[in-house]
């Protein structure tokens, strides 16, 4: 770890710097003893002030602690410890500095803010933890560091620093939402409507265990073989399967020079993607499929799994919106990859262009009609009807 | 809380520094109510501003009553003496003081009353006599650093406080108040128990102090002095002299007894020597002489005119190093015979050279001379001392002058004293011609026979008959002057040439400091008997005699040796007086006094003589072969002997001071050059002090690799190090991913390490990431 060390005499430091000057300066002149001598001991917290600090950050150690995942606005808690190696003496009046950067993009420029833990007391090889905490209100990958560490003991005339390049990195995930009732209602809807016309059996639900026969029960259900073992009829069990399968094709768009809306816009429809994402990986079985049209594509496809839903937000966390004025043709080629009767939500930061969707699906030879295709556009009012953020 | 206990301390700190700096000032005004009006101060406002906060200045206020404050005491310091206006100043700190003292505490407000304090101490500094200056200034600069530390420690941890708005800040912000997409962010103080601090601080202080004491101490001996035209002659009012005198009246002393006034300090060296030694005996220290007496008074009646004190090249000689106090009367007091070592304008002898005293313009200043004698011989004084001028007729008859009767009918004021001076030599059969032997009988006589009793009392004397007649056949008790007195002429009215010396007798000797130390109880008088160039013994004077004579010092005053080394027990608080006059005495040379001669003595000789014998010594074949030697050897009884002499040497001390500060210097100079250098880009980026960022690289995957508890083994080179911990993270699901990222950093290490590559940022960048990566990911696991 590169460590860099700095000194600056502060405003204090310099007055009192000047009035030695002139102690000194006046008893030489004068060549009075006693202010020479007065002088002289003045000199002397300075000099230690400019040697002891140096002396007490050299053998110190910093080490920070972030959390292994934070979402966007959730609270930030860094554990920063500080550990003095020396035997003797006390470390007196660290502060550690950090720094928190976003790295920004063309579309989202990044902020950087600094702040600080003290320490009074670090006593001879001891080690003491002190948590700086906040919020992190934007998505996005975070750089911490570096990290000063300074004393301006024991007159606070000298501040001596100590930069340690120890950088650290922070993938906040967009924040998520809750989904309305209406929400829950359409996709319902959405999953009776793309069930396919085919006769109701076997294949039309899983297979969950064995019981014993009752009356009424169907003669397909028996399992011969097991009844045969046991000497008494046992049924098979079904459990009826309702497709909560979804394919998601977002459209992040925002202007070249976006206003604040839409800017927000984009984080709305981030948040509202993830938040969809999350509610559907709480119930793993069924598939899920994004698309995802921003500055850099991105096409996934799973089951929906904790596995899955991680990877999702570390795609959508980093995620920034393309200025391309045209719905993009990627989307209509991304639907290729969606099964018909997948339920299809379109996610967008403007109106949908069906045309230009249905166009650029028919290049990849995508029949359109019969699909449970719903679109969603953030910068209308629609959204509000299906999710909020809190 | 804790920010809370700390400024409890800080407040009582700061009174402690208020109080300290009051006292100082009240030393040097003679006076406690400064100090007093302080602590009532500070008490009231504790109570009354900071802890029940019934009262408090605003700051309009507390601007109102300041130059209110101001003006008092510009009218106060108009029209009254330098000193008085010092003082007028101190007053109005002290009252500027008061005013702070009931605002609300800020840290500006205690950097303000310390700042004074510091102030009132610097006019302290103008006032303030002796080392008790330099105690307090002490007791100060711990008080002002612990304090300083507490300010910053108190103002530290009030900065992270946490107010309740910072938290309801946080919840804003959650709730999409705040508008800002910056990272909003809080730290914390880790928190400390104040005993823990107070001990610390103290502990630190003193550390603090320690090293300020040295710093100060060798800077005050490094910075430049040169000499001040009316320096020397500034001075304090001249001690008044009540020992001794120019002329004795007897019956006149008394108060001699009480006085414990110094008049001098003396210390004796060996020719140029550097160690003083104590003399055998009590040294006699003569001031003057008187030969006329007369009603009880002896004087000087013959006056010559003073001359410079010859130079003379002797080749065994005493150095006698003598501080005088300013005093009342033009004479100095040393051991004779003496002679000038060096050129001294300020010193004056008279023609007979037995008769020192000082010039006009240093009559009433503290004087700091040396001189040389051969008055002293194997560390003994002498007894006989050389006759300087040959005695005239003149002189002679005035070394036996007799006093005329003023007292009624009697024409000899002496018959019972002439009679039995006659009846000792003739009971001892002694030829008052031997004027030797016949002086040392009736001093004797006087000193030891029993009948004669030492008294400071004042004596009920015979107004009828004269002092000396009345002592030595009726009432046989007195001082010194009257046993000197009586002994002068006993020898004349036998015909022996005899005067009485003036002058102090042994002092006390401080073990410490190994010098003399001169009071005004010490003052003394004895006899001088002038000997006849046959009537000295051969190897009285240690040369040929002159064709002058000598003078044979006799001291006929009874038990005066027992009595002075009875004074002389070392008892403690007789060590502890001795400390402190030592103290006094370093006071007094080393600081107040410390002038460009001093500097030159005590500071640079000893460097220059130092290091030239220290080169001298490293260099020199036939020392290292006598260390060799001496090593050889040695056994611990020789090396105890020798730590016991030389455990301590003001002159390897400062040596070695001398040498750490430059050595010091020189590589902190060169280390900030070299700095500057670097970043100035004139020489390769942390070539010595740190490693180049691609061995650091390299450090940081090892040290990533190793939470995994991958190690290098001695035999494995980097690479096949990292191929291997590829396979290593490739067995496992959680850091698949990361398999292939060691061997990509090893072959950029290679690629710069070994190929002479150069980065680009890119590069860089990636390689950064892939260790980032690494270390969160092994150290999560981890």
């Amino acid at each position: 770890m590169a460590r860099q060390s700095q000194i600056r005499i502060g405003r204090e430091g310099l007055y009192y710097t000047v009035v030695l000057l002139a102690v000194l300066f006046g008893a030489v002149s004068r060549q009075l003893n006693l202010l020479m001598l007065l002088g002289s001991v003045l000199a002397g917290p300075l000099l230690f002030s400019l040697i002891y600090g140096r002396i007490t950050l050299r053998r110190l150690t910093v080490e920070r602690k972030l959390p292994p995942h934070l979402r966007a606005d959730e609270r930030l808690i860094v554990d920063v410890n500080v550990t003095n190696a020396r035997r003797w003496p006390s470390a007196w009046t660290i502060e550690v500095e950090d720094f928190v950067e976003r790295e920004g993009s063309s579309s989202s420029p990044g902020a950087r803010a600094g702040v600080c833990v003290f320490y009074p007391n670090i006593a001879g090889t001891q080690k003491k933890q002190v948590s700086y905490e906040g919020r992190l209100p934007q998505r996005g990958h975070y750089r911490f560091g570096p990290l000063r560490v300074s004393t301006r003991f024991p007159l606070g005339l000298v501040r001596h620093t100590l930069v340690f390049d120890q950088a650290d990195a922070l993938l906040v995930h967009p924040k998520l939402g809750r989904l309305t009732h209406d929400w829950a209602k359409v996709m319902r809807e959405n999953a009776a409507g793309s069930q396919p016309m085919q006769r109701r059996g076997l294949l039309e639900a899983d297979f969950y265990g064995l019981r014993d026969w009752r009356t009424g029960d169907s003669r397909h259900w028996i399992h011969w073989r097991t009844s045969a073992r046991r000497g008494s009829l046992v049924v098979r069990q079904f459990e009826q399967r309702r497709s909560e399968d979804l394919a998601l094709l977002v459209d992040l768009w925002q202007p070249s020079d976006p206003s604040e809306q839409q800017v927000e816009n984009v984080e709305t429809a981030v948040t509202f993607v993830a938040t969809v994402i999350a509610q559907a990986c709480r119930r793993p079985g069924h598939n899920l499929i994004l698309s995802l049209a921003a500055h850099e594509l991105l096409h996934r496809s799973g089951p929906a799994s904790p596995v899955f839903f991680r990877e999702q937000m570390d795609a959508l966390s980093v995620a920034t919106a393309h200025d391309g004025a045209d719905f993009p043709r990627v989307l209509g080629h991304a639907l290729a990859l969606v099964p018909p009767s997948m339920p299809t939500l379109i996610v967008s930061t403007r109106a949908v262009d069906w045309e230009a969707l249905y166009a650029a699906a028919a290049e990849r030879d995508v029949r359109t009609a019969g699909r449970q295709l719903q679109s969603v556009n953030v910068a209308g009012d629609e959204l509000v009807r299906y999710f909020r953020v809190e | 809380m804790r920010a809370v206990q700390t400024e409890h301390l800080l407040r009582v700190m700061i009174g402690v520094l208020i109080l300290l700096a009051t006292i100082h000032l009240g030393i040097g005004e003679h006076s406690a109510t400064l100090t007093l009006c302080s602590l009532a101060m500070l008490a009231v406002s504790a109570y009354v501003t900071d802890t029940a906060g019934l009262f408090s200045l605003r700051q309009p206020m507390a601007n109102c009553a300041a130059l209110g404050v101001v003006l008092v005491a510009a009218v106060n310091a108009y029209q009254i003496d330098r000193h008085s206006q010092l003082l007028a100043v101190a007053d109005l700190q002290s009252y500027l003081q008061y005013v702070l003292l009931f605002q609300p505490k800020t840290p500006r407000v205690y950097w303000q009353l310390a700042a004074l304090s510091l102030g009132q101490v610097a006019i302290a500094s103008t006032l303030v006599p002796g080392p008790l200056f330099g105690f307090m200034l002490l007791l100060y600069v711990l008080a002002g650093i612990i304090t300083f530390a507490l300010l910053l420690l108190n103002s530290e941890s009030t900065r992270f406080q946490v107010p309740a708005s910072r938290m309801s800040g946080l919840a804003t912000f959650a709730a999409g108040g705040a508008s800002s997409r910056a990272p909003v962010l809080f730290g914390n103080s880790a928190a400390s128990d104040v005993r823990v601090i107070g001990w610390g601080l103290l502990r630190q202080g003193t550390l603090i102090c320690v090293t300020t004491g040295a710093v100060a101490a060798i800077l005050f001996l490094l910075l430049p002095r040169w000499d001040i035209e009316k320096r020397d002659v500034a001075s304090s009012e001249p001690l008044r002299s009540v020992g001794f005198s120019k002329a004795v009246i007897l019956g006149e002393l008394g108060e001699v007894i009480r006085n414990s006034d110094v008049v001098m300090r003396v210390e004796f060296f060996h020719g140029l020597e550097r160690r003083p030694f104590k003399l055998a005996g009590e040294p006699l220290f003569r001031g003057t002489v008187v030969t006329h007496y007369q009603d009880g008074a002896w004087s000087q009646p013959q006056t010559n005119s003073p001359m410079q004190v010859p130079t003379e090249t002797k080749s065994s000689f005493v150095r006698q190093h003598i501080t005088a106090e300013a005093l009342d009367v033009a004479e100095l007091c040393c051991i004779f015979p003496v002679f000038a070592i060096g050129s001294d304008s300020r010193l004056r002898i008279n023609a007979r050279r037995d008769h020192l005293i000082r010039q006009e313009d240093y009559r009433a200043v503290k004087l700091d001379f040396e001189l040389g004698t051969t008055g002293i011989v194997n560390d003994t004084q002498r007894n006989v001392l050389p006759c300087e001028t040959r005695l005239g007729g003149r002189e002679t008859s005035g070394l036996l002058q007799m006093p005329t009767s003023s007292r009624g009918s009697q024409s000899d004021p002496f018959p019972g004293l002439r009679a039995t001076a006659a009846a000792v030599l003739l009971d001892r059969n002694i030829d008052p011609q031997n004027r030797k032997d016949a002086a040392m009988a009736l001093n004797d006589y006087l000193s030891r026979s029993g009948r004669y009793f030492y008294s400071l009392e004042p004596q009920q004397r015979d107004a009828a008959v004269d002092p000396l007649e009345d002592f030595v056949t009726t009432h046989r008790l007195g001082h010194c002057e009257y046993f000197s007195g009586a002994l002068v002429m006993m020898l004349r009215s036998q015909g022996i040439p005899a005067r009485m010396a003036i002058g102090f007798k042994g002092g006390g000797w401080n073990s410490l400091g190994m010098y003399y130390q001169v009071q005004q109880l010490h003052a003394h008088t004895w006899v001088e008997v002038h000997l006849d160039q046959h009537d000295v013994p051969d190897d009285a004077l240690g040369e040929p005699s002159t064709p002058a004579g000598a003078w044979l010092v006799l001291d006929p005053t009874e038990g005066t040796q027992e009595r002075n080394l009875a004074a002389q027990d070392a008892g403690i608080l007789a060590r502890l007086h001795q400390y402190v006059d030592y103290a006094r005495v370093l006071w007094t040379n080393y600081v107040v006094g410390f002038n460009s001669r001093r500097q030159h003595q005590a500071v640079y000789e000893p460097l220059v003589e130092g290091t030239r014998a220290a080169l001298e010594s490293v260099a020199s074949p036939q020392a290292w072969r006598a260390r060799w030697h001496a090593v050889a050897n040695s056994h611990l009884g020789v090396f105890w002997e020798w730590y016991r002499r030389h455990w301590f040497s003001w002159r390897g001390g400062l040596v070695a001071a001398g040498f750490s500060l430059v050595i010091f210097t020189l590589f902190w100079a060169a280390r900030g050059l070299v700095g500057a250098l670097r970043r100035l880009g004139l020489v390769g980026a942390g070539r010595f002090f740190d490693d180049p960022p691609v061995l650091e690289m390299y450090r940081r995957l090892e040290a990533a690799l190793a939470k995994r508890g991958l190690r290098r083994h001695p035999g494995q080179t980097a690479h096949e190090f990292a191929v291997a911990a590829g396979g290593d993270l490739a067995e496992s699901i959680e850091h698949r991913r990361l398999a292939p990222l060691p061997r990509r950093i090893v072959e950029v290490f290679y690629r710069v390490r070994f190929g002479g590559h150069t980065l680009d940022n890119l590069e860089a960048n990636a390689v950064e990431h892939a260790l980032v990566e690494l270390e969160q990911a092994l150290g999560r696991s981890h």
